[in-house]
C-alpha cells in the first residue's frame, strides 16, 4: 500500500515541507525588534540621538564593562556610560503605578534581553529603577511591612480593629527595622 | 589648579581659620575633604583615614551604625537570620578586666595599608584603591569568603540572599562579600563618610598623607591607637580613648 501511494505521498510531503518553509520565512521577515520604552532625556538633535542609539545598541555592554572598572578601581565617576545614569534616563520611576523592575518584560533592558535570550546580570546587585538621592521614593515595598500585612488575619468586617492592629504591627516593624539593635560583642583584653 | 582657584582656596581657608579660632571650641573638628575632579583617577598622593574619639561618642556609636545602614541599605535583608545579616559597622564593647573600665567603639573595616583580605583573595576582588580605601569589587568576587576569614577585625559580611532595591551607589548582591568602603562614592564626591557626618563631634576624616590635614596634625600631636597594632597592618582607622 505504501509502495502504491508512494508518489502521491512524496508530493504531498514535499508540498507541505515547502509550505512550512515558506511560512517560516515569512515569519522571519516579519520579525521586528521589540518596541522599547521611551527615554526621558531629550537630545539636542535627531542626529545626536540616532548616533547614541546606533552606538549603544551595538556597544553598550563594552562601554558598561569599561566604565565599571574605571569606576570601581580608579574612582572615575563621570555620568557618561554610568549604569545609574542609564537607568535614571531609560527607566521611569513608576510604571502603571508600580515600581518597574527588571523582572517585568517592559523594563527597558529586559525587553531586548528577553527577546534575544541573553542573561541580564547587572541587576543581581545594582538597583533596576531610579531612586531619589534620599532613597525615599521607589523605596521598595519594605519586606518587613509586607510580611506583617500578610500575616495579619483579622476578619474584614472589623475594620477599626484591623486598622489599629496593622498600625501597631507596622509601627513596631518600622521601629525594629530602623533601630535594629546591633549586637555588641565583648572582647576582653 | 588655576592661580585664581588656589588664591581663592588660600583666602577662604584663611577666613575659615580665623572664624574657627574665634568661635569653635577646641576639639571640635570641621570637614576637610576635598573632591578630586570627577574625571580623574584616584592617586596614592592621598591616603584616606579616620580618627575616632570614643570618649566623645556619647551613644557609643549607635548614630554611626544607623547612618551606615541608611547610606548603604544593609542590616534588613528579609530572609537572613541575625547571624547572616550583613554588618558593615558594629559596636564593640571592650572591658578591661582589672578595672572594669568599659569602652564602646564602632568597628568597621580598618582600611589596612597591608590588608590581609587583599592578600588572600584568589580573584583580585578584594582590593585596595590607590587612595587607601579597601573594598570588594563584586564584579569579580566569587564569594569564597577567604577574606572574611583573613580579616582580623571581622569586618566583612556575606550576602546570603537575592536582594532588590539596593541603594544606587551601593550595589549589593547574593553570593558576594561586602564591607565598609569608607563611603567611597561620597569621598569621590568630596563628602565625608556617612558615619563621620553622623558623629562629627567624635570622628574626623581626612588625608593621612598630608601633614597639614587636621587628622594628621591631631595624630601627630596626640597619637592614635590601632586595634591589634601588633599585626603591623598600618590601619587607616585610628582611635582615641581605647
Amino acid at each position: 500500500m505504501f509502495i502504491r501511494h508512494s508518489k502521491k505521498m512524496q508530493s504531498f510531503f514535499l508540498m507541505s515541507l515547502m509550505l512550512l518553509i515558506g511560512f517560516g520565512l515569512t515569519a522571519c521577515g516579519d520579525s521586528q525588534p521589540p518596541k522599547l520604552m521611551k527615554a526621558v532625556k531629550q537630545f539636542k538633535s535627531d542626529e545626536v540621538r540616532d548616533a547614541h542609539v546606533k552606538h549603544m545598541r551595538k556597544n553598550h555592554m563594552d562601554e558598561l564593562l569599561h566604565k565599571r572598572d574605571e569606576t570601581m578601581i580608579k574612582g572615575i565617576r563621570t555620568k557618561k556610560y554610568s549604569l545609574n545614569a542609564c537607568i535614571n534616563c531609560h527607566v521611569p520611576e513608576k510604571h502603571n503605578g508600580e515600581v518597574l523592575r527588571h523582572t517585568n518584560p517592559e523594563h527597558f533592558c529586559s525587553t531586548c534581553h528577553g527577546f534575544v535570550a541573553a542573561q541580564l546580570d547587572c541587576f543581581q546587585c545594582h538597583v533596576d529603577h531610579p531612586v531619589n538621592s534620599d532613597g525615599s521614593t521607589a523605596k521598595a515595598p519594605n519586606d518587613a511591612i509586607h510580611k506583617v500585612e500578610k500575616s495579619l488575619s483579622v476578619p474584614k468586617s472589623d475594620e477599626s480593629k484591623k486598622l489599629t492592629l496593622s498600625n501597631n504591627a507596622l509601627n513596631s516593624a518600622m521601629n525594629s527595622a530602623i533601630t535594629k539593635d546591633v549586637k555588641g560583642e565583648s572582647i576582653s583584653e | 589648579m588655576s592661580n585664581i582657584d588656589s588664591y581663592r582656596r588660600k583666602f577662604l581657608s584663611g577666613v575659615a581659620g580665623t572664624a574657627v579660632a574665634a568661635t569653635v571650641i577646641p576639639g571640635v573638628f570641621l570637614r576637610e575633604v576635598e573632591a578630586k575632579p570627577v574625571g580623574d583617577a584616584v592617586t596614592n598622593a592621598v591616603r584616606w583615614g579616620m580618627l575616632i574619639d570614643t570618649n566623645k561618642l556619647t551613644d557609643g556609636g549607635d548614630a554611626c551604625v544607623e547612618a551606615c545602614q541608611k547610606e548603604h541599605g544593609w542590616g534588613n535583608d528579609p530572609k537572613s537570620n541575625d547571624a547572616q545579616q550583613a554588618q558593615w559597622i558594629r559596636k564593640v564593647k571592650v572591658t578591661e578586666k582589672m578595672t572594669g573600665h568599659t569602652v564602646s567603639l564602632p568597628v568597621m573595616c580598618q582600611h589596612c595599608d597591608t590588608a590581609p583580605c587583599v592578600d588572600v583573595c584568589p580573584t583580585g576582588a578584594s582590593m585596595k584603591r590607590a587612595d587607601g580605601i579597601v573594598q570588594v569589587n563584586k564584579h569579580v568576587c566569587i564569594g569564597c569568603r577567604y577574606c572574611m576569614m583573613a580579616c582580623p577585625y571581622k569586618a566583612r559580611s556575606f550576602v546570603h540572599e537575592t536582594l532588590q532595591d539596593q541603594r544606587p551607589s551601593t550595589p549589593r548582591g547574593k553570593g558576594t562579600v561586602e564591607s565598609c568602603n569608607m563611603c567611597v562614592h561620597r569621598v569621590d564626591a568630596g563628602k565625608n563618610p556617612a558615619c563621620v557626618d553622623a558623629a562629627p563631634q567624635a570622628m574626623l576624616f581626612g588625608d593621612l598623607n598630608d601633614p597639614e590635614s587636621k587628622i594628621s596634625k591631631a595624630l601627630k600631636q596626640y597619637g592614635g591607637t590601632q586595634i591589634r597594632a601588633d599585626l603591623g597592618l598600618n590601619t587607616g582607622v585610628r582611635y582615641w580613648g581605647i
